[in-house]
C-alpha cells in the first residue's frame, strides 16, 4: 500500500493540476491511510484475532480501550515485581496508542474527504508537493514509519508479559 | 451560523469544517488546532472537546473532533532538520513522541555507526528543547535489539521452572526476545535473586519465589499462565 500511495503521489506531481493529477493525489492520501490500517489490523490480529475484522471507524475505540486495559494489567505487573524499566515502557505505550488513535481519526478522516468530498480541492504547491485539508503529502508518506514505531513498542510491551 | 462559526463561540481554534459525505447523518469532521500548556497538557483538553460534541448531539449533529498540535509538528519538524543536518551521514529520518513535557525522539538510522554518535546527538537535542517546554526523555534507535524485561524473565521461569540458563535463552528466543549474552542473563538473574523474585538451586537452576508468583498475579483465561505452565509441564513429561 505504501508503495502504492507513493507511486499515486509521484504521478499527481507529474501530472499536476492541470493535467490531471488530482485524482491521482486523492488516490494517494487514500492508499497512505489503508498502510497504517493494515499495519493496525495486524496488530490487532497479533492479540486477539477476531479483532481484525472489526469496522475501522471502532479501531480508536478499540485502542484507547481495550488496548489501554491490557498495557494497564502489565504495568500493574511491572510495578508490583518492581521492574522500572518496563513500567516507564508501558507508561510510555499508553502516550502511543492515545497518538495512534488519534493518527487513525485524522488519517480516516483525509481517507473520508479524498473519497466523498471532491468539492475540497487538493492544493498544489507548483513544485513537488501537494496538501489535502491543511495536510502535506509528505506527512501522510510518514504515517506508516511513524506507526510501525508506535505498534513495535506496544507489541513489545505487551511481549514482556506474555509468557 | 455555520456549525464553524458555533466551534468558534467555544473558543477553539478552527482549522476547518467538513460535512461527511460517507454517512447518512448531519455529521462533521472539525479540524482543530490544540497546544499544550506549560505542563505539557492539552489545551483544549479532551473532556472539554467531548463535552462540546455532547452538547451538537443534543441538537442531532454529530461532531467529529479531528486534532492537530501545531507547536508539536513544528518542534518535531526542527528536530528532523537539525538531525539530517549536522548527522545526515547517519540518520535517514526522525521522529518526536512527546508524553507530558518528556520528549523522546525516534532516530531511524542510515547506519549501525550512529551507535557511536548517540552522546552527540543527545547534546545536540538537548540544546534544542532548550526553546521549548519539552526536555528530552531519550533517544532511541527503531533498529534496536528487543531484549527480555525482568517481567518477561520471571514469566518464562515460572512456566518453564525449574531451568537453566540454556533452556531460559531457547525460551526467551522462541518469544521473540533477542537472545541475551551469558554474562548480561547471569546478572539479571542475580539482581531478581536478590529481590526475593527467584531462587537459585544448587544444580544451578532457577526457580520462582512465593513472592515472585505473587508479582506476576495470574488471570482466569484460557491462556492463564497456570494453563500454560501445565501444557508446559505435560510437553516435558513431568
Amino acid at each position: 500500500m505504501q508503495q502504492v500511495g507513493l507511486h499515486l503521489q509521484r504521478e499527481a506531481v507529474n501530472l499536476g493540476r492541470a493535467n490531471g493529477g488530482e485524482p491521482f493525489a486523492r488516490s494517494s492520501f487514500n492508499r497512505y491511510y489503508y498502510s497504517i490500517f493494515l499495519e493496525v489490523r495486524e496488530l490487532f490480529a497479533s492479540v486477539d484475532t477476531s479483532w481484525a475484522t472489526l469496522p475501522h471507524k471502532s479501531y480508536p475505540e478499540i485502542l484507547r480501550g481495550k488496548f489501554k486495559k491490557r498495557i494497564k494489567k502489565v504495568q500493574e505487573i511491572a510495578r508490583r515485581g518492581e521492574d522500572n524499566i518496563l513500567y516507564a515502557d508501558c507508561r510510555r505505550a499508553n502516550s502511543y496508542l492515545l497518538n495512534l488513535a488519534s493518527l487513525m481519526e485524522r488519517a480516516y478522516a483525509l481517507r473520508v474527504i479524498a473519497d466523498y468530498n471532491p468539492d475540497i480541492a487538493v492544493e498544489f504547491d507548483g513544485a513537488d508537493r501537494f496538501k489535502l485539508s491543511d495536510t502535506k503529502i509528505s506527512e501522510a508518506h510518514e504515517w506508516q514509519s511513524r506507526v510501525r514505531i508506535w505498534i513495535d513498542s506496544i507489541r513489545s510491551v505487551i511481549l514482556q508479559a506474555d509468557a | 451560523m455555520t456549525i464553524r462559526d458555533q466551534l468558534k463561540q467555544h473558543d477553539l481554534n478552527v482549522a476547518h469544517v467538513v460535512e461527511r459525505r460517507d454517512v447518512d447523518k448531519n455529521a462533521f469532521f472539525a479540524f482543530i488546532r490544540i497546544k499544550k500548556d506549560k505542563r505539557g497538557f492539552q489545551v483544549p483538553s479532551n473532556s472539554r472537546l467531548s463535552e462540546i460534541a455532547r452538547q451538537f448531539a443534543e441538537i442531532d449533529v454529530e461532531i467529529h473532533f479531528i486534532l492537530r498540535s501545531s507547536d508539536i509538528d513544528d518542534i518535531e519538524g526542527g528536530v528532523r532538520a537539525t538531525l539530517l543536518h549536522s548527522y545526515g551521514k547517519y540518520v535517514r529520518n526522525a521522529f518526536l513522541s512527546v508524553h507530558g513535557a518528556a520528549g523522546e525522539v525516534w532516530i531511524e538510522p542510515k547506519t549501525q555507526e550512529i551507535q557511536s554518535k548517540l552522546n552527540e546527538v543527545e547534546r545536540t537535542l538537548e540544546s534544542y528543547f532548550g526553546n521549548t517546554f519539552i526536555v528530552l526523555d531519550r533517544v532511541r534507535l527503531t533498529t534496536k535489539e528487543r531484549l527480555p524485561t525482568d517481567t518477561a524473565l520471571l514469566s518464562s521461569i515460572r512456566q518453564l521452572s525449574p531451568c537453566g540458563l540454556e533452556h531460559l535463552k531457547d525460551a526467551l528466543g522462541i518469544r521473540g526476545f533477542s537472545i541475551p549474552p551469558d554474562g548480561w542473563l547471569s546478572r539479571s538473574l542475580d539482581r531478581l535473586r536478590k529481590r526475593g523474585h527467584v531462587v537459585r538451586r544448587k544444580d544451578g537452576q532457577y526457580a520462582l519465589s512465593i513472592q515472585g508468583l505473587r508479582s506476576l498475579g495470574t488471570s482466569k483465561t484460557r491462556m492463564s499462565p497456570d494453563v500454560r505452565r501445565v501444557l508446559a509441564l505435560s510437553r516435558r513429561g513431568a
